[in-house]
């Protein structure tokens, strides 16, 4: 329960930073500007986070949502929210975090200045009315039920239902009758607040039936009574749908008749008995009464009853992160395991173990990377959280400033994640506060009024850079030297020799500021130096460029994951040393005689470039002597700006490894960063080349490599690079196999190929893998039949796995060459990829695996078979897993998509191949309509059944997904009939097409 | 039963007594509280950390994590006996993991706070820095070691 109560929380924060995203986006439009799209966003998260508070009976937050909708509904006609309002809404945010959290709160549903709006319409005063009470907007709204109320009943209801059937089976114990007794009563109180006379008659007949049965203390419901109350569960159903409805009274009023003897019970058991039989009749002429109920109970029964092992379609569960540390660490010392395996492997002759210590190393591996992908998160997360940041301190500064994000999607470490979210904050902030000039400076000084602060995030070299761009003042070089000789940080001397580089970077020197003035958003001298520190201690690093009068731009680079690293092992006398692969350029192995001597420091001559290198005998204080061997092994470094070369005896091998931190009294050796278990059970220290670097080197020499403008302005886009596998056929013309959807390449024995009726698989990872002969399906000769190694690209198509039988693996290709679609002689093939030298056939993988196993159009039986394949698009997660779930029950194969355009994607990744598709119609990015009308463009999908699934029931909404493209129309409160009508437009269709 | 050291006898109550973990280095018994002390174990392999100050003696795998193995020889100023160092005691403080270098392991010991007295002035003062103070006891006198001052001594040291 509580677990759901979090689960909850996440989703309400979610969209509600979704509407803080979007109220951030109005404030930067012009005053009353309309947007549609931002205007629904803000409605639409409000509406969600109303309708689950009422599904979770969290009251005062429904309460407050449903206020802030309120005031919202207001401007609805403008599609706007003027400037003063959207602080009001933000602030309106904060209390529902408040909420949330179990804090007080205080707000003044009182909108500031609203008065003056010119809305032109006589309801203006009534929405600058103080706190409408529940009662009253539950009036309001009685013209149109609200959604949270529907989902409510239907809850209780399926709660009802479960309930029910539980007792019929195992009779229940007391806590069950009493939650069974409450639901029908909360439904009561519901139905009667929103004036449905007629259900509340129902509930209330139900709830009198069921008197007894909470009161008896043993007792048995007998089934007769089950049935009766599970009709009357449909009916409410229908009753609370269809309001004054004459049938339905008549129903109900029936209903309520047979109830009555159920009243009763409570007399004697004797009395039960004798009531048995009439009952049972009875429900069976109410039955046939209401057409459709039996089966409908039925399907409400087979819904509800559990199924723990009914597959999820693909979609996402929420995990504890402690959890995943968890499995990080195991994974760690799993990683150590494996090396310690390999390296016994190394000693023995045991094939058997060989082999079995190959396979654990290939599954290590691979559950490694997966592993660490349960952690990434998109930086996003953080990034998004400052347009809020700015926009406030923009207000108390008094300042214009507009924040630009870029590459949100990065993704990167969870806790890598949390730990640069001070640092990042520290930054915008001086950014916005020291950085950034006010309106009237800026023009005086020709910059548009507004500044700007650019965040860009993008992966490079292994690591996640993120580049803080703002276009304020920049720093100036005079007046940091003066601070710092003020403050006693660099003495005159020294300040003359210093480069531009170091006289930027003394802002990260604790208790530096240049602010002229302390203020409250910064100033105080603590933070930039707090940024270097904490960058620093998760192995990022922190740099500074800047031009005076033009802006300052701030890099930070973060290692992807902190936990496992590949690094090269290396030797020097009797300790091994780990250097992260990050830092590793290359390696290079020279003679003596290519060692030089500047000013006593040895160098190598490395492709036309001096290399200083240091030799670790002498960084570890072992008794370095010039003594080289005869060939010299050099490992070279990358620290920061600078390349050096470091001489060691031996290089060994990469390995994985844990980092494991040091005791925190050894931190200060600048040598090294942490240390590791190696593969043989010993310790080895992990180098610190940056440490090294400074320490040896002193501090980084000027730049020479490249200037600041090329090293930050370089182009995050390039041009598309494709890979592919490039495979030999029984044809004289190469074939490619693209990369994307190759997960491995396998040569396995011919003889271990066996036959599954008449088709060729292999055991293939504990399951069967079906291989299919390239050169079959493409008309080529096979030549490939008396082999003993058979090669084999394993393929994934579509969530499975196929295996192309090849004749040939050659090589890997990278290109970005053009592919020619125009000339393709079988429709398993792409085009032509012109390259310098050749013409390379591509293969489509889905068609070539379709033609393998024609699924669709075929003559047999297979047609009924094979599971209905349905994309449901829904915004909503819990709406959509409980759907999707519900659909998997029943027996369709259901792909799932969060709104039009993702839906349009997954379209697009199956080729279309969808037999019906259900679609939400309020969802963002992507609205239902809009969605309809690109599928009705899809050739294949011209026909497809197409149901419209929603809370929008106007008749012109109808009329609307008519004329969009959808075949029919449901609302999600009779989401229970979503199977059935499914499968009469999966009849409907077949009928049409047959 | 965890019981806190004041740095003064606990008056009466003769009740009150406490366990400790006793070693011997140099000939003299010494005592860390039980509850502090995760192990004791032979020397495990060692590797060396170059540059280190001489009583890091390097660092030692166990089972998978790693701790600092300190000399205590070194840091108390005593003279050098590698050969007589036969065990370790392993302590974790302020999730610092650190494996003691002792010449022999003695029984866990219990005694009671009436025995307890301040460290004399007399001893040696690169020894009493890492001193709560002494037991009177049966086997003689038990130095009871603080580890907090040796986490705040390594941190001195090494900065």
């Amino acid at each position: 329960m509580n677990d759901e109560v979090e689960e909850f929380k996440i989703e309400i924060l979610e969209t509600l930073d979704r509407a803080e995203r979007a109220l951030l986006e109005f404030d930067k439009l012009p005053d009353n500007q309309c947007s549609n799209t931002l205007y629904d966003e803000v409605f639409r998260s409000y509406h969600n986070i109303k309708g689950a508070a009422g599904m979770m009976e969290w009251e005062d937050l429904q309460h407050h949502v449903h206020q802030l909708e309120n005031i919202l509904m207001q401007t609805k006609s403008t599609a706007s929210i003027p400037k003063h309002l959207i602080g009001w809404f933000l602030k309106g945010n904060d209390v529902t975090r408040l909420i949330l959290n179990g804090e007080t709160h205080q707000f003044d549903y009182i909108t500031p200045g609203v008065r003056e709006e010119p809305m032109g319409e006589t309801s203006g005063p009534a929405y600058a009315e103080p706190a409408l009470t529940m009662e009253v907007a539950a009036q309001e709204s009685q013209e149109q039920l609200p959604d949270e109320f529907f989902a409510e009943i239907s809850e209780g209801l399926d709660r009802v239902s479960a309930a029910l059937i539980k007792m019929e089976s195992d009779l229940g114990d007391k806590a069950l009758r009493d939650a069974l007794y409450r639901d029908i009563h909360s439904i009561k109180g519901a139905v009667q607040l929103f004036g449905l006379s007629e259900a509340s008659l129902l509930a209330d007949a139900m709830e009198t039936s069921l008197e007894h049965v909470r009161a008896l203390q043993d007792f048995s419901i007998d089934k007769a009574h089950v049935s009766t109350l599970l009709l009357c569960v449909d009916l409410m159903d229908t009753a609370v749908h269809s309001t004054r409805d004459q049938e339905t009274l008549k129903e109900v009023n029936f209903m309520k008749n047979l109830l009555q003897p159920f009243n009763h019970h409570r007399q004697t058991p004797a009395v039960v008995k004798k009531l048995e039989s009439p009952a049972m009749k009875n429900s069976e002429e109410i039955e046939n009464l209401i057409p459709q109920s039996k089966s409908k109970v039925s399907a409400t029964a087979r819904a509800l009853v559990p199924s723990h092992e009914s597959e999820k379609p693909d979609s996402t569960i929420r995990v504890q992160v402690s959890l995943l540390d968890r499995l990080m660490t195991l994974m760690g010392e799993m990683v150590l395991v494996r090396n310690q395996v390999l390296q016994y492997s190394n000693k023995t002759d045991d094939l058997e173990f060989l082999n079995l210590s190959k396979k654990l190393d290939v599954v290590t591996s691979e559950l490694q990377e997966e592993t660490m992908k349960t952690r990434m998160q998109p930086i996003g997360n953080v990034l998004s959280k400052f347009q809020r940041v700015v926009r406030d301190l923009s207000g108390t500064l008094s300042k214009k400033i507009t924040l630009n994000l870029y590459g949100i999607e990065t993704e990167l470490d969870k806790t890598l994640i949390e730990a640069v979210k001070d640092p990042l904050t520290h930054i915008v902030r001086n950014a916005c506060d020291h950085g950034i000039e006010t309106p009237e400076i800026r023009s005086r000084s020709g910059k548009p009024e507004a500044g700007s602060i650019t965040i860009k995030a993008y992966h490079e070299g292994g690591q996640v850079v993120v580049d803080i761009l703002d276009d304020g003042k920049g720093l100036s070089r005079s007046s940091l030297l003066k601070k710092a000789i003020e403050k006693g940080i660099v003495d005159e001397a020294q300040a003359s020799r210093m480069t531009d580089r170091e006289v930027y970077a003394l802002i990260f020197a604790p208790g530096f500021s240049t602010a002229e003035k302390v203020t409250n958003v910064s100033g105080r001298g603590v933070g930039m130096d707090v940024v270097k520190s904490n960058i620093e201690r998760i192995g990022g690093v922190v740099d500074i460029a800047s031009v005076e009068g033009s802006g300052t731009t701030i890099t930070l680079k973060i290692p992807l994951t902190l936990a496992i690293v590949p690094a090269m092992i290396i030797r020097s006398g009797h300790d091994r040393f780990a250097i992260p692969q990050v830092k590793l350029v290359e390696l290079v192995r020279v003679d003596r005689n290519a060692i030089e001597y500047v000013q006593g420091r040895p160098i190598i001559r490395l492709r036309g470039n001096l290399l200083t290198l240091i030799n670790l005998k002498e960084v570890l204080e072992t008794g370095a002597s010039d003594e080289f061997p005869e060939s010299i092994n050099i490992v070279i470094l990358n620290s920061e700006t600078q390349l050096f070369g470091m001489i060691v005896d031996e290089i060994l091998d990469t390995a994985d490894i844990v980092v494991k931190p040091l005791a925190r009294f050894l931190k200060n050796t600048s040598i090294y960063s942490g240390a590791t278990v190696l593969g043989d059970g010993s310790v080895a220290f992990i180098m610190d080349v940056h440490g090294i670097a400074q320490k040896h080197l002193g501090p980084a020499a000027i730049d020479d490599r490249k200037s600041d403008s090329d090293k930050y302005g370089h182009p995050s886009e390039e041009l598309e690079l494709r890979e592919f596998v490039l495979v030999g056929l029984g044809s004289k013309t190469k074939h490619a196999i693209p990369l994307a959807v190759v997960g491995r390449m396998e040569e396995i024995k011919t003889n271990a190929i066996e036959l599954s009726g008449h088709q060729r698989v292999i055991r293939y990872r504990g399951s069967i893998l079906k291989i299919v002969n390239l050169n079959e399906i493409l008309g080529y000769p096979n030549t490939n039949l008396d082999r003993e190694i058979t090669q084999v690209i394993v393929v994934q198509v579509e969530d499975q796995l196929f295996g192309l039988e090849v004749d040939q693996i050659i090589d890997v290709l990278s290109t970005r060459d053009f592919l020619d679609e125009s000339l393709s002689s079988h429709e398993a093939i792409f085009g032509n990829l012109v390259t310098q030298d050749e013409i390379v056939v591509v293969v489509d993988v889905a068609r070539v695996v379709d033609f393998a196993f024609p699924t669709k159009g075929g003559v047999s039986a297979s047609i009924e078979a094979r599971a209905k394949k349905i994309l449901l698009i829904e915004d909503t997660e819990s709406i959509r897993n409980k759907i999707a779930e519900e659909l998997v029950e029943n027996g369709f194969d259901v792909v799932v998509a969060f709104d039009g355009i993702d839906g349009l994607k997954r379209i697009a990744e199956k080729k279309g191949v969808f037999d019906l598709i259900i679609s939400d119609i309020e969802m963002p990015r992507m609205n239902g309509f809009d969605f309809a009308k690109k599928v009705r463009t899809i050739s294949a999908l011209k026909s497809t059944p197409l149901i419209a699934f929603t809370t929008k029931n106007s008749p012109a909404d109808v009329q609307q997904a008519k004329d969009s493209g959808f075949t029919t129309y449901l609302e999600k409160s009779k989401g229970k009939l979503l199977p059935l009508l499914v499968n009469e437009c999966l009849t409907n269709n077949k009928r049409k097409t047959a | 039963m965890k019981t806190y050291l004041s740095g003064r006898p606990a008056g009466d109550q003769k009740s009150q007594s406490r366990q400790f973990s006793t070693f011997i280095v140099d000939g003299r018994l010494y005592g860390i509280d039980v509850m502090k002390v995760q192990e004791v174990t032979k020397p495990l392999q060692v590797t060396l950390m170059q540059t280190a100050p001489p009583f890091i003696k390097g660092l030692i795998n166990l089972r998978g994590q790693i701790a600092t193995a300190i000399g205590l020889r070194e840091l108390f100023g005593l003279s050098l006996d590698e050969l007589n160092e036969k065990m370790t005691v392993v302590c974790k403080i302020e999730d610092v993991l650190i494996s003691l270098l002792v010449d022999n392991i003695g029984d866990v010991m219990e005694v009671s706070e009436h025995n307890f007295e301040p460290t004399p002035q007399t001893i040696n003062p690169a020894i009493r820095t890492f001193m709560q103070g002494v037991y009177k006891t049966e086997e003689g006198i038990l130095s009871v070691i603080s580890l907090d001052s040796i986490l705040r001594e390594l941190d001195k040291r090494c900065a």
